[in-house]
């Protein structure tokens, strides 16, 4: 169980990195024993978030279970990377309900110019497994899907699933 | 806007069309909608033999006349088809016939002796067309078919009648590809229009909620325009099979064309990489059941 939960965090975490290496042409890992993409540098919060020259422990250390478990709540890393512009950083913030990664955020915190910019457009979110909610309860204008089809297209669809059940 | 708005509906290009407006459109306005959208299907619609797409696709290799709108789609094809490595293309025309997804509606594809589906890679848009000024010269003969992003461009189209109509502040919606005007300007004007993330796992079900108060939501998905097992209307132009790593996509841009032809590039590349080349932003739901949005969208995601 610990150790599923691991890589899902793993894969999670290593997707956010991908964002944030094409955002601003700097890099940010959250670095661990088995996710080798080089030349980043990820700090847990526990640690001074401006040590850059060090690889952090990885996101499975932050939750600080002695067995390997993560205990519900939420953890907070900074991460930074350089730039041209000078040292940037962003916060990654995950959720853990029940040993899985229930939601996960990256917070911008570039001080400005073009680093807050493509910060800004570039920070995304990831999460595995959603379920969403019910739409019958969410008090809405419009829903949004794949396009509804019209009536010739039904039309054929029946057809032949009526010559399927013949 | 004051909710309800008044509400103008019809079927048009295989989908279901409503005009949210201040006021009961006039009739003279929605005669002016409706002609527009007449002439973007004599031109583009693949469903009908006598459109500018039937004949080029009669016509084979060779240089043809553009429609005149033509310059902004072909303009959203190039950029979709250089962030996905060509996977998004205007020529995957034959490719959805192949399937089954023809203009008879035969919805039947073609298989081997052992049942596999049989699919051939479309023409690269890339290599295999050019355009010169108002001109298109193919290299070998293509079924041209738009589906990706020729929705979102004829909702732009659509807005723009409204607006030379003096209709200010409206909704335009062609069957969830949506384009909001002037729902900005306070409480006074409504508020933004509220948009559901349909799952299309379950749809009964959202992903999230959406604002928006001035342009653009278009959205794509597998589970509708489908008709059997891995047979949608999805289709990666270098395989001519239909994609299957995504579910869903959404994307919210200033303009419904940016966000429809980004919603499709969204099933092939990188979101950051399509939200780059398109000014957009996103969500998108994997097969593994995996979710990933943008921050920086107005509403909320349910993850």
């Amino acid at each position: 169980m610990a150790h599923s939960t691991r890589r899902r965090t793993l894969g999670l975490m290593s997707g956010l990195s991908v964002l944030v290496a094409l955002a601003a042409c700097g890099s940010a890992d959250a670095a661990t024993e088995d996710d080798a993409a080089a030349g980043g540098t990820q700090s847990e919060s526990q640690t001074d978030a401006g040590d850059t020259g060090t690889a952090g422990a990885g996101t499975d250390g932050t939750a600080g279970s002695s067995s390997g478990e993560f205990a519900d709540g939420t953890y907070t890393a900074e991460g930074s990377y350089s730039t041209p512009g000078g040292e940037e950083s962003i916060s990654v913030e995950l959720t853990v309900t029940g040993d899985v990664v229930s939601d996960v955020t990256v917070t911008p915190e570039a001080s400005g110019g073009n680093a807050a910019r493509f910060q800004e457009e570039f920070a995304s979110g990831v999460a595995d497994e959603v379920v969403g909610e019910d739409l019958a309860g969410l008090a809405v204008d419009k829903v949004s899907g794949s396009s509804l089809t019209g009536d010739g297209f039904n039309a054929a669809l029946d057809q032949i699933r009526a010559d399927a059940a013949a | 806007m004051p909710r309800p708005e008044a509400t103008t509906s019809f079927d048009a290009i295989g989908t279901r069309w409503a005009i949210d407006t201040p006021e009961p459109l006039p009739d003279a306005v929605l005669q002016a909608v409706r002609a527009r959208i007449d002439r973007f299907d004599r031109d583009w619609s693949r469903f009908r033999d006598d459109s500018w797409v039937a004949e080029v696709a009669r016509g084979g290799a060779g240089s043809y006349r553009l429609p005149d709108d033509a310059g902004p789609l072909l303009d959203a094809y190039d950029a979709a088809a250089r962030c996905t490595d060509g996977a998004v293309s205007p020529l995957v025309g034959r490719a959805l016939e192949g399937l089954g997804y023809d203009a008879a509606y035969t919805l039947r594809p073609r298989r081997d002796d052992g049942g596999a589906l049989l699919t051939a890679p479309a023409p690269d848009w890339r290599t295999a067309a050019r355009r010169s000024g108002g001109t298109l010269t193919l290299d070998e003969p293509a079924l041209l078919d738009v589906g990706a992003a020729g929705k979102g461009y004829l909702v732009d189209l659509v807005s723009g009648v409204l607006a030379d109509h003096g209709v200010g502040a409206h909704v335009v919606d062609a069957g969830g590809d949506l384009r909001v005007v002037g729902l900005g300007a306070g409480a006074a004007a409504g508020g933004p229009l509220t948009v559901a993330l349909e799952d299309p796992r379950d749809t009964t079900r959202a992903l999230g909620v959406l604002r928006l108060t001035d342009g653009a939501l278009c959205g794509s998905a597998t589970n509708r325009r489908a008709w059997g097992p891995g047979l949608h209307h999805v289709v990666d132009a270098r395989t001519g099979a239909p994609t299957t790593d995504v579910l869903a996509t959404w994307a919210v841009g200033g303009s419904a064309l940016a966000a429809d032809a980004a919603a499709t590039a969204l099933f092939f590349a990188e979101p950051d990489l399509v939200a780059s080349r398109f000014g957009i932003r996103y969500v998108v739901l994997r097969a593994d059941g995996s979710l990933r949005w943008s921050l920086g969208l107005d509403g909320k995601v349910f993850a």
